[in-house]
């Protein structure tokens, strides 16, 4: 009895705490104009409700606790399609990130967002989101995930594309949603593909290990399909072009989405499908994964923007976690995305609140720079105190420096990665887990080269506007309302909060509930190693950031510049190969229809009417001829009797002798 | 009171029709209300029959399980030694038809508002459309093949006028195009039923000519099945007793063909080297193919929609692309299953090549219209792609496709309506920055968009998803054509959210400068009314997809098992023989 009730009431709360957003996008997407202000406190207030049920389900639920409620939705052929809620560690876990995170960047958002002139629609926006991430956390079935994915793209297209003045944000926005749906759709592949073998989209089903996953090649071009999704959402390569773009948005946007929540579906979908995942779709995940955390890591070195450095630096994040999933360090992925989404959001957050003050002072001096060129920067840390804190604990947990939080998860996927290599045999797949570590130090630089540009050295502004030198005008830190989110963020990316250990967060609370044993486990005999090795490279990194950034005796090689800040040309070539050809493929159809096709259509109407025209002549001359002639015929005999029936009496008797004569002569003959 | 709910839905809007005529032409308004109102009615009838819809029932080839049933004798001449010809007036709704009766209600409701802004020649204008409202209807209702083919004819001549009268500047080259292209596509129809007519018989008139009953529900299933033994084994002596029919249900049932007859299933006579059943299949196929429309037989669709006044557009892609859907399903596929089998690799190809090649057409046009305009044709290649995959999951998502994109279509098309009617302009370079003057049209365009790109949440979604399941599922189709079918998933958002983005977002601009600025108004009322209710609608559809698939379940799969049936049949030891 006791059981049910509790049942009852988790399962509850779980639907509970995912409608409210929705409602709350309802309300502001209709009404919002008229709330205006109050908008964004009601979106607050909602967001809390979420987090306090997302928290009462948590200890309910964790850590080994699994709800499920479903309810029928439509039947098509023989197969009954559910709504169907799925709460384990993993969803329960990932409830409380989401609408953590949420709530603190609503909060932000009230003071960051003051103001602008669809304040109420950005909540609603966000309230969508919001709900839409829910339903791929909380969904017990395929399609219900899937149909959150999409969700989530499209209030993730909306976001980017918030500013819709703004050309870049409009092209921006487009693009990453048209990326997304390619991921998607290989993801829906995915799921038909595996509707097709199991004929069951259950996630319990699918994953209770009892089917027979092998090698088999549709299972493998399933597998392929499914991390399709998680290539596109989690900006995983070759389809990581979009996530930088997306920066477009308002920043606490990109914290939230582009940073924290979204993009790290990929790699929560990547561990609700784990099991159907063969070992040659793990492989291609790990390969994927480690050359994304690279090619991130690279194009992160050189970047100007200070919110475009984020972007790069979150593909190269996603890459770990993904590559950790490749690697079968299932557990050490997660908790990579638990500390990512911390001090990446923090980071996010952070820069916003430059950027705000920035604009401040764009907006008093009636001028025009921009406020996310860190060269532009500089000196920061004595106008902004508190945001510099709070950006040097997150910057050095993403630096992967022992004591923060971000050691600890990327120690975690290196060793694992490391385990990985060595089952394998061959010493070529020790490049996977060599690549993380090459990526570990060039992260290190860039997080130090940001910093110093930011917040070291001198203030650079006044060299380019001298009227900001003279007068009273000033650069401020946030108001309360930011600095709060921003706080709790920082705190949450020290190693403690994970685990007590600094060094070694195996057998912290997290972990230790998360890591499931069909995965590999770590392997211990590599721990020290990674621990050295990523510490020092950290340091490395660092102290090399120190002595290069500013320093213009050291040369940059200007072909790593160029390809850092072109992202590889992977956009060029893109245009290239795809849109180019795309466009060239359309115009040819469009060619085909009005050349060919509509030719032979005018053509053959053409003929038709010619041949009417010909029939047509043969009508009146040869038809309309030989009735003509008829006619003529008959009128002649017609005239030649009639001509003979004159109406004389006389001349009748004389034709009847005639006649008669000729009977007569006949007769005798 | 149910019983003549049919006839009521055909001949309300015909008599309303008549009655225009009788109206002077200068009281426009009466026009409009008697057509609103008819087509209301016709809603609310529409409504009645689906709610007294039993789906448990499954029709398709049993003649017993169709509801609302109407039948009566029409024509009847007997013709001596050539048997004794019958044509009923023959209606009933089963799984099939219901929910496009139910969607041809809706769309020419909209239709109607949006004939609000009709300028010129009222009275012709509505006494067509009423027509048009009547033989629509008729065509999805009715059973018999010759009654069908009136209605589909009388359906071509009304949307002639209204294309060739109120269209655009080049009408009468679209309007003559539209014609054409549709009255060959019904000649191969004609033929066929010609041949049908010619081969099947209706047992149980037969029964009663041969004098073993005298009225039609007398006949029992075991005289039926006497009179089929009879004409299978020549046991029936004289022709003159053979009734020959055009009723559909009858031409599904292979004991119902004369031996010997020309498209008897096992007659072994050969025509271009195929079985004559064959041939009759792909003469419906194209014929019905060039209303869907399927590529290549498509080009009169972007012409005529370009061409055409918004409320005809609404309806020629709402309801009328739909009866070549629904034409396959009906008569090609359930009376020539045999065919359906042998070419599903020829319609799946054909679907594939729809949907890509109408999404990159759709990248490339400068017309808001006609962009729209192959959009539907990139649709409508999902339907091919689901039906030629003979599952249950594909047919139910084809015919759920069929009625989301009637939804969403009507939708497309107002919204491009209400652009051409403040600028009477619809290129897509001509505007940029709608969203800040129109920020309601835009968020409905944002709406209407992301539902026709198959968003979940909206019907496209549903209609997408099951078409490409049962494609993946079917045995009949290779999977790299349902691969390659998902690229439209893509190339559809693309052109999509290409189009929003250059018309919409940015900073606003015209073609037109100041004047156009001032006609760019945001929605009125009455736009407001059609648009959003077409899209509550689907949101509904996608939300609650089981309003429509309940009452098609057990037709589907009675369906789906009568085609395969036709497996039995084998062409090749055919061909031997």
């Amino acid at each position: 009895m006791q059981e049910d009730f509790i049942i009852e009431f988790v399962t509850w709360s779980a639907t509970l705490l995912a409608a409210i957003p929705f409602f709350i996008f309802c309300i502001l997407f209709f009404v919002g104009t008229k709330l205006s202000k109050t908008s964004g406190w009601l979106a607050v207030i909602g967001a809390s409700i979420s987090f306090l049920l997302a928290v009462i389900v948590f200890f309910y639920t964790w850590p080994d606790k699994v709800y499920t409620q479903s309810i029928h939705w439509f039947t098509v052929g023989e197969y009954t399609f559910t709504l169907k809620l799925l709460l384990d560690k993993l969803s329960a876990a990932m409830l409380v990130l989401v609408s953590f995170i949420s709530l603190l960047v609503q909060i932000y958002s009230t003071e960051y967002m003051k103001g602008d002139k669809r304040y109420s629609r950005y909540f609603a926006y966000l309230g969508l989101f919001t709900f839409s991430m829910f339903c791929i956390v909380l969904s017990g079935n395929l399609l219900l995930l899937y149909i959150g994915w999409e969700l989530v793209g499209l209030s993730s297209y909306l976001l980017i594309g918030f500013w819709r003045e703004k050309t870049e944000a409009a092209l921006a926005s487009r693009n990453a949603f048209i990326i997304n749906r390619i991921g998607d759709t290989g993801f829906l592949l995915g799921i038909i593909l595996v509707f097709a073998q199991f004929n069951t989209l259950d996630l319990a089903t699918l994953t209770s290990g009892n089917l027979p996953v092998d090698n088999s090649f549709w299972l493998t071009v399933a597998g392929i399909g499914l991390f399709c999704g998680c290539i596109a959402k989690s900006a995983q390569f070759p389809l990581q072009i979009w996530l930088p773009g997306a920066m477009a948005g308002p920043t606490p946007v990109s914290a939230l989405i582009h940073a924290a929540t979204m993009v790290a579906a990929g790699v929560f979908l990547l561990a609700r499908v784990f099991p159907l995942l063969n070992t040659d779709v793990l492989t291609v995940i790990a390969i994927t994964g480690a050359i994304t955390a690279f090619m991130g890591a690279v194009a992160a070195l050189f970047q100007t923007d200070i919110k475009r450095l984020l972007a790069f630096s979150t593909i190269s994040q996603l890459g770990y976690m993904v590559m950790g999933m490749g690697v079968g360090a299932y557990g050490s992925a997660l908790f990579h995305l638990f500390t990512h989404a911390f001090f990446k959001a923090c980071l996010f957050l952070s820069a916003g609140a430059v950027i705000h003050a920035l604009h401040k002072v764009e907006h008093q001096l009636h001028t025009h720079f921009d406020a996310q060129d860190m060269r532009l920067m500089g000196g920061l840390r004595k106008t902004m105190p508190f945001t510099f804190i709070c950006y040097l604990v997150s910057g050095l947990s993403l630096a992967g420096l022992p004591l923060f939080s971000g050691f600890l998860s990327k120690d975690a996927i290196l060793t694992g990665a490391l385990s990985w290599a060595e089952t394998k045999g061959n010493f070529l797949w020790y490049l996977i887990p060599d690549l993380g570590f090459i990526s570990a130090l060039l992260t290190a630089i860039y997080v130090g080269r940001q910093l110093i540009l930011v917040f070291g050295g001198e203030f650079r502004l006044p060299h380019l506007l001298p009227q900001l030198a003279t007068s009273q005008i000033a650069v401020k830190d946030v108001p309360f309302a930011m600095q709060l989110p921003i706080g709790i963020l920082a705190i949450l990316s020290v190693f403690f909060f994970f685990s007590l250990n600094p060094v070694d967060a195996a057998y912290g609370w997290f972990l230790t509930t998360i890591s499931v044993k069909t995965a590999q486990a770590a392997d211990h005999s590599w721990h020290t190693f990674t621990v050295i090795t990523s510490g020092l490279l950290a340091i490395t990194g660092l102290a090399l950031a120190y002595v290069v950034t500013g320093n213009t005796r050291i040369p940059r090689p200007a072909f790593l510049k160029n390809l850092s800040l072109h992202n590889w040309y992977l956009e060029d070539i893109y245009r290239i190969l795809f849109v180019r050809t795309g466009q060239l493929f359309s115009k040819v159809t469009n060619g085909i229809d009005k050349k060919l096709l509509d030719t032979i259509i005018d053509y053959a109407s053409i003929s038709m009417v010619v041949l009417a025209h010909i029939f047509a002549w043969i009508d009146r001359n040869l038809v309309d001829g030989l009735v003509n002639f008829a006619a003529y015929l008959a009128g002649r005999i017609g005239a030649l009797t009639r001509s003979v029936q004159g109406g004389r009496v006389q001349s009748y008797f004389l034709y009847t002798l005639f006649g008669l004569l000729i009977l007569v002569v006949w007769i005798i003959l | 009171m149910t019983q003549y709910l049919l006839s009521l839905l055909i001949f309300i809007p015909l008599a309303a029709s008549v009655f225009i005529l009788f109206i002077p032409e200068e009281k426009t308004t009466y026009f409009k209300f008697i057509t609103l109102s008819v087509n209301l009615i016709q809603l609310l009838l529409a409504m009645v029959v689906y709610l007294h819809f039993n789906p448990a029932l499954t029709g398709v080839s049993n003649p017993d399980s169709f509801q609302f049933v109407e039948r009566t004798d029409w024509i009847s001449l007997q013709l001596g030694s050539l048997g004794k010809l019958s044509i009923d007036y023959y209606v009933g709704v089963d799984g099939l038809s219901i929910l496009l009766v139910l969607l041809s209600a809706i769309v020419l409701v909209i239709g109607a508002i949006s004939s609000w802004n009709i300028q010129t020649k009222h009275k012709g204008y509505f006494s067509l459309y009423l027509l048009l409202s009547s033989t629509i209807i008729g065509c999805f209702v009715a059973l018999d093949f010759f009654l069908f083919y009136l209605f589909f004819e009388f359906m071509l001549l009304p949307m002639y006028f209204l294309i060739g009268i109120w269209g655009g500047i080049r009408r009468e080259y679209a309007a003559i195009k539209f014609f054409l292209y549709t009255l060959v596509g019904s000649i191969f129809i004609l033929i066929v039923m010609i041949g049908l007519y010619i081969s099947v018989i209706d047992p149980v008139e037969t029964a009663i000519e041969m004098g073993l009953a005298s009225e039609r529900s007398q006949v029992t299933s075991v005289l039926v099945k006497q009179v089929q033994q009879g004409l299978a084994t020549g046991g029936i002596s004289s022709t003159n007793e053979l009734v020959h029919t055009f009723d559909v249900v009858a031409m599904m049932d292979a004991a119902n063909y004369i031996p010997g007859s020309f498209l008897h299933k096992a007659s072994d006579v050969l025509l271009f080297g195929i079985s004559p059943s064959l041939v009759a299949f792909l003469c419906i196929f194209i014929g019905f193919a060039v209303k869907l429309p399927v590529v290549p037989l498509h080009t009169w669709l972007p012409d005529a929609h370009v061409e055409a006044p918004t409320p005809i557009s609404v309806l020629l892609a709402g309801i009328l692309l739909k009866i070549g859907g629904y034409g396959f399903i009906r008569i090609a596929y359930s009376i020539f299953p045999e065919g359906a089998l042998h070419y599903a690799w020829l319609v799946a190809l054909l679907g594939v090549i729809s949907i890509v090649y109408g999404a990159c057409n759709a990248l490339a046009s400068h017309d808001l219209k006609r962009m729209i305009a192959y959009s539907s044709v990139s649709h409508m290649g999902f339907v091919l792609l689901g039906l030629a995959s003979l599952t249950a999951e594909g047919i139910s998502g084809a015919i759920f496709q069929l009625f989301s994109h009637g939804i969403l279509s009507a939708l497309l098309f107002l919204i491009v309506g209400v652009l051409y009617d403040r600028t009477h302009d619809k290129q897509i370079e001509n505007y940029r920055g709608l969203a800040s003057k129109m920020p309601v049209y835009t968020s409905v365009v944002i709406i209407a968009f992301f539902a026709s790109l198959g968003l979940p949440g909206f019907s496209g979604f549903i209609g997408e998803l099951f078409t490409l399941i049962g494609a993946f599922k079917s045995n009949y189709i290779a999977k790299w054509m349902a691969i390659i079918g998902m690229l439209g998933l893509v190339l559809g958002a693309a052109y999509f959210l290409w189009t929003l983005q250059r018309m919409f977002f940015g900073k606003f601009w015209t073609q037109g400068g100041e004047s156009w600025q001032v006609q760019l108004t945001d929605l009125d009322g009455r736009e407001k009314l059609m648009l959003v209710s077409l899209a509550i609608l689907g949101v509904v559809f996608g939300i609650f997809p089981f309003l429509l698939f309940e009452p098609m379940a057990q037709s589907v799969g009675y369906f789906v098992d009568f085609v395969q049936q036709a497996k039995d049949i084998n062409f090749d030891t055919q061909l031997v023989k």
